[in-house]
């Protein structure tokens, strides 16, 4: 018997879930076997019944009988406990139910004996029509359809009401429905002596029993609108949302009291004749039980004084629904639980940024509150406390996520106010500031932008340059082109810290929108002029970067250069040119590299490995000549000069070289040397190579261009069957970058035999992994040395490729430039990274044939909808305006 | 030239060789229990959110860009059906066919649960081994869990996990998966 452990949990979350009279569905199907110990047990509510059957409304401090209800798309599930030290149970020898499903029937009273019997009256919300079943421990149990007449119905004047007005309809049962079937079962509990409990014998103590029953939907006359759809299989009755009347009694033959039941306005009669005073119960979906119960957990933690993280945690889980019941506790007087709370509506909150058909489909509680009228409606219950005195610390966060439409409010409010809370203004810029960057508005955008427009027009938040320092920072978050007349203010303002701040917002305004750009460079030009405070101007330097190609930024950032000695200023006009195409590029890193400067170097030599010149490969070289080891931004800038000085350099520092990382760099600074020298030792090194990465990236080096008489040594690797796969398949693609006798050999030798060069212990009958793949690779590294034949070939083995190793056909596809009908296939797929990769296939093969497709997808409402989700689309969209670009050319 | 580098990065082009797939990665959860004679596989499988807005597309039967009830179910519906057939389950050495139910829970966490049974032939008391391999998983790979079904009485047939019983990582994702178990009939 498990429950036990939950009482406290249930003890101390009464008022949320027993009371709330909720019934939840079963997460799997209750085993009935009368033990108490499925899932569904564990979460649905107690129901004490207590109350005395010859009073009204008053209870037994220790219930005799404690019920508990779930449901499933077949059955409602009825479950008890009794505690009893003397279990009595009598059957008459008759049995009920039809042919095919019998059980034994119960006996249901004696006048004079110590009869114990367990009665559930059920209804769904007719008074007159109820079903009243008896069940007993000796899993005995009867069914009757009750009729109650009014007694104005004729009937009632008939033999047929009898002398009770009540129709007892014994003759019929709850059948079951086709694989539906009533079940029940009992479990006799432990005595002292750990034997089971007894019945029928009065010399022992007993402790009583525990029950299960199952009744099908149809058979009970659940309501229709819960009817699953005829061809669903197998059915599966939705009863969420639905209410059933239902009255658990308990008749024990020892009791002073022999009746308890578990309603508190029942008035003594026949329990048949008091329907209206039945408790009422709700079904609820798994979720929202499960809600309901995490919820509990994290009041009944905060009761204890306890950590809730865990509890927390499962209740966000549940999503809005468990928002909304967090909400109801939230009491401006108790600021811990209040916190926690909160910390679930945070949690539960972010899928407001998910797009709303997804939300539609997975969340429709989600989708109702963020994007529906009266759904907003529904966000001022999980505001209420934007009016308290004091904020907990997780209520901004809070109210950004799960209640957009109230805070805008507050907001507007604040803006149109002469003395605004700024404390709490501060406090909800940053969670605001930061869900308006990372691009997770869905909804609200627009009234976002508006109202930040008006803060920052207020005097108050103006006055103050705390507050108005994070108001620029929030209109640079939201995008709000409006406020460029703000921050152009600000940038002008007296003090150093207001113009730091209307700095950074000025770039990441002119960077993110088309319109500020072209506004704000006349005043960009003007500020950088005549701005003398370091921190201003390296803030300026970072916000150039918004006029990459414009050469009149790049030739003040020129004369910034030369105006300031500051190190940080200078390195950040350097990066600012690694990142754009100004004309004045080299002319800065040769002035860097020609007076070197502590801290400034570096970005440099980043910015000479980007933009490289032969202006300055002699600086380069001899910069690198006189150091003694190999510093990572020299080892990219000297690869970049293609000079072939650098290539002893290079290839002596390798030698010296331990750390992998650093040769891995070296390697790849050497593959961009073209010379026949350079190339020469690159196939020794791949000869000699005992380090898997080096020898992939030299397998790479040789795949991209022709080293000399490599082809030998890839051939070796790649029939190698004692190498590592990765190698040997970087090995075989790179051999079809070779058309000599010695790369078509060994392709043809692996293609006729792949089992014996491929098997691996992996493959079962089921997947032969590894020597499909290779079928697939070598085939492919044929067709890059021309044998177009194999295409028909190379097709099938897309068709029973994973999506994995799709990918990698396509990608090798784009690498070697070729076209071939999977490039197609590839741009229909409904898998992201194989769409990606199809679409830069279709790019690097040069081919017209895709434009039009390629028009297609970036005109899809599929690729809109990914754009808005706020996901990194860049690799593909990138791809996509390239290969459409008027100019775009293989 | 940075063309040459990026390529040189896409070290990823040929490692569907080495297990590490590109694709989106699928979460799953596994239960399997015994009740009224059948064997129950309960499966959740969660994508991720780029995965999910991709699929909203085939949802969308005659594509309005909203996702009815009808159109959902049907979806989904389908796909426990395809997954059933990427599902091969053995026990004792036999091969049992797995049948899908319509009915998939969706949770908040874009996760989907479908259901599936298989009819079990009379077992006398003893230990039976059976697998369940996830050819979905093949194509769609990612960490997965084995969670327990709820116990039962002693007398209740059951199911014990044999391997994996635990999480994996993203990181370190088999293949495909392939849970072993025994099926346990008390006497």
């Amino acid at each position: 018997m498990k429950l036990p452990a939950f009482s406290i949990l249930f003890a101390l979350t009464l008022p949320l879930f027993a009371e709330a009279n909720l019934i939840v569905e079963a997460p799997i199907p209750v085993v009935v076997d009368g033990v108490l110990d499925d899932a569904v047990w564990q979460t649905a509510p107690p129901v004490e019944v207590h109350y005395l059957g010859s009073e009204t409304g008053k209870a037994n401090a220790k219930p005799p009988m404690i019920a508990r209800y779930a449901w499933d798309g077949n059955y409602l599930y009825l479950a008890y406990e009794i505690f009893d030290a003397n279990l009595v149970a009598l059957g008459p020898g008759t049995q009920q139910g039809p042919p095919e499903n019998p059980r034994p029937a119960a006996v249901i009273f004696e006048t004079d004996g110590k009869l114990d019997l367990v009665e559930f009256f059920l209804s769904f919300g007719d008074k007159h029509f109820m079903w009243e079943i008896h069940h007993n421990a000796l899993n005995q149990f009867n069914d009757l359809l009750c009729i109650v007449p009014d007694p104005e119905w004729p009937v009632s004047q008939t033999t047929l009401a009898g002398k009770f007005g009540i129709m007892f309809n014994d003759q019929e049962w709850i059948a079951d429905d086709g694989e539906a079937t009533v079940a029940m079962a009992v479990q006799l509990k432990p005595k002292a002596d750990g034997q089971p409990s007894t019945v029928n014998d009065p010399r022992d103590t007993d402790t009583g029993y525990t029950a299960e029953i199952r009744l099908p939907w149809r058979s009970i006359g659940a309501p229709k609108s819960a009817e699953p759809e005829k061809e669903a299989a197998p059915p599966h009755w939705d009863l969420a949302g639905k209410t059933v009347s239902l009255l658990a009694v308990t008749q024990n033959g020892d009791g002073e009291e022999r009746y308890h039941h578990t309603s508190p306005t029942r008035t003594p009669n026949w329990f048949h004749k008091g329907q209206p005073n039945w408790p009422v119960y709700t079904f609820v979906s798994h979720a929202e039980g499960a809600a309901a119960l995490a919820v509990g957990q994290v009041v009944a933690n905060a009761a204890a004084n306890q950590s809730s993280t865990v509890a927390v945690d499962a209740a966000a889980k549940q999503g809005v629904g468990a928002a909304l019941i967090a909400a109801t506790y939230l009491d401006e007087n108790q600021p811990l639980l209040a916190r926690d709370l909160y910390e679930i509506l945070i949690l539960a909150g972010e899928t407001r940024r998910l797009n709303p058909e997804v939300l539609r489909v997975y969340q429709p509680e989600a989708y109702g509150l963020f994007n529906t009228p009266e759904g907003r409606a529904r966000q001022s219950q999980l505001a209420k406390g934007l009016i308290w005195k004091e904020w907990p610390d997780s209520l901004p966060e809070a109210m950004v996520r799960v209640a957009p439409v109230p805070l805008i409010e507050w907001l507007k409010t604040q803006a149109a106010e002469p003395k605004p809370d700024l404390a709490k203004l501060r406090q909800m810029a940053r969670p605001l500031g930061w869900w308006l960057r990372s691009r997770n508005e869905r909804q609200h955008g627009d009234d976002f932008r508006a109202v930040i427009v008006a803060l920052g027009k207020n005097e108050a938040i103006i006055a103050d340059p705390t507050t108005a320092a994070a108001v620029l920072k929030l209109s640079a978050d939201a995008g709000a082109e409006q406020s460029l007349e703000f921050v152009s203010a600000q940038l002008r303002a007296a003090e150093p810290e207001r113009r730091l701040a209307a700095a950074e917002a000025f770039g990441r305004l002119a960077k993110n929108s088309a319109s500020v750009h072209q506004k704000s460079r006349k005043v960009f030009l003007e500020i950088v002029a005549t701005e003398s405070d370091p921190r201003v101007q390296n803030q300026l330097a970072v916000a150039a970067e918004a006029w990459p190609e414009d050469t009149a930024v790049g030739a003040a950032m020129s004369a910034l250069f030369n105006r300031s000695t500051d190190a940080e200023v200078r390195r950040s006009i350097l990066f600012a040119v690694t990142n754009t195409q100004w004309p004045q590029a080299s002319e800065l890193i040769a002035q860097a590299l020609n007076a070197p400067q502590p801290g400034v170097l570096g970005a440099a030599l980043e910015a000479a490995a980007v933009h490289p010149s032969p202006t300055l490969t002699p600086a380069i070289l001899k910069l690198a000549a006189e150091l003694g080891e190999a510093p990572p931004p020299v080892i990219d800038a000297l690869g970049s000069t293609q000079d072939p000085a650098a290539g002893p350099l290079l290839l002596a520092w390798l030698q010296k070289e331990k750390n992998p990382a650093v040769r891995l760099k070296l390697l790849v600074a050497l593959g961009r040397l073209p010379d026949e020298a350079v190339g020469k030792a690159l196939v020794e090194l791949l000869a000699s190579a005992a380090e898997p990465m080096q020898a992939e990236i030299l397998c790479r080096l040789a795949s991209h261009r022709k080293l000399p008489d490599a082809s030998r040594v890839l051939a070796g690797l790649a029939e190698d069957v004692t190498a590592p796969l990765p190698i040997r398949a970087q090995a075989v693609w790179a051999l079809g970058n070779y058309r000599d006798a010695t790369a078509r050999e060994s392709l043809t030798r692996l293609s006729r035999n792949p089992e014996q060069f491929f098997a691996s212990p992996e493959a079962t009958s089921l997947i032969p992994e590894a020597v499909e793949q290779a079928r697939c690779f070598v085939d492919l590294a044929r067709l890059r040395q021309g044998e177009t034949k194999l295409i028909p070939q190379i097709s099938e083995g897309y068709e029973r490729a994973t999506p994995a190793i799709r990918v990698a056909m396509l990608q090798s596809l784009a690498e070697a430039k070729l076209d071939h009908p999977m490039i197609q296939e590839g741009l229909r797929s409904g898998d992201y990274a194989i769409l990606q990769a199809a679409v830069q296939a279709a790019l690097a093969s040069g081919s017209p044939a895709y434009r039009a497709e390629l028009q297609t997808l970036r005109d899809s409402p599929q690729l809109r909808t990914l754009a808005e989700s706020g996901l990194d689309l860049s690799p593909l969209t990138r791809a996509l305006d390239q290969a459409l670009s008027p100019t775009s050319k293989p | 030239m940075i063309r040459f580098l990026i390529s040189l990065f896409i070290l990823s082009a040929l490692n569907g060789w080495a297990h590490e797939s590109p694709i989106d990665h699928v979460e799953r959860e596994f239960r399997l229990w015994v009740d009224d004679g059948k064997l129950h596989v309960s499966s959740r499988l969660q994508f991720t959110e780029r995965a999910t807005l991709m699929r909203l597309q085939p949802m969308d039967a005659d594509g309005d860009g909203k996702i009815t009830a009808q159109e959902r179910d049907a979806f989904f519906a389908a796909e426990a059906h395809t997954i059933a057939k990427q599902f091969q389950l053995t026990l004792d050495g036999r091969k049992i066919p797995l049948k899908a139910s319509d009915r998939v829970v969706r949770d908040a966490r874009l996760g989907q649960t479908y259901e599936f049974t298989a009819p079990l032939p009379k077992l006398a008391p003893g230990r039976y081994s059976g697998a369940l391999v996830d050819g979905h998983s093949r194509e769609y790979p990612g960490a997965f869990r084995w969670r327990e079904a709820g116990g039962g009485r002693p007398t209740a047939i059951r199911v014990e996990p044999l391997n994996l019983p635990r999480a994996t990582s993203n990181l370190e994702h088999p293949p495909w998966i392939e849970l072993q178990f025994e099926i346990v009939v008390p006497e």
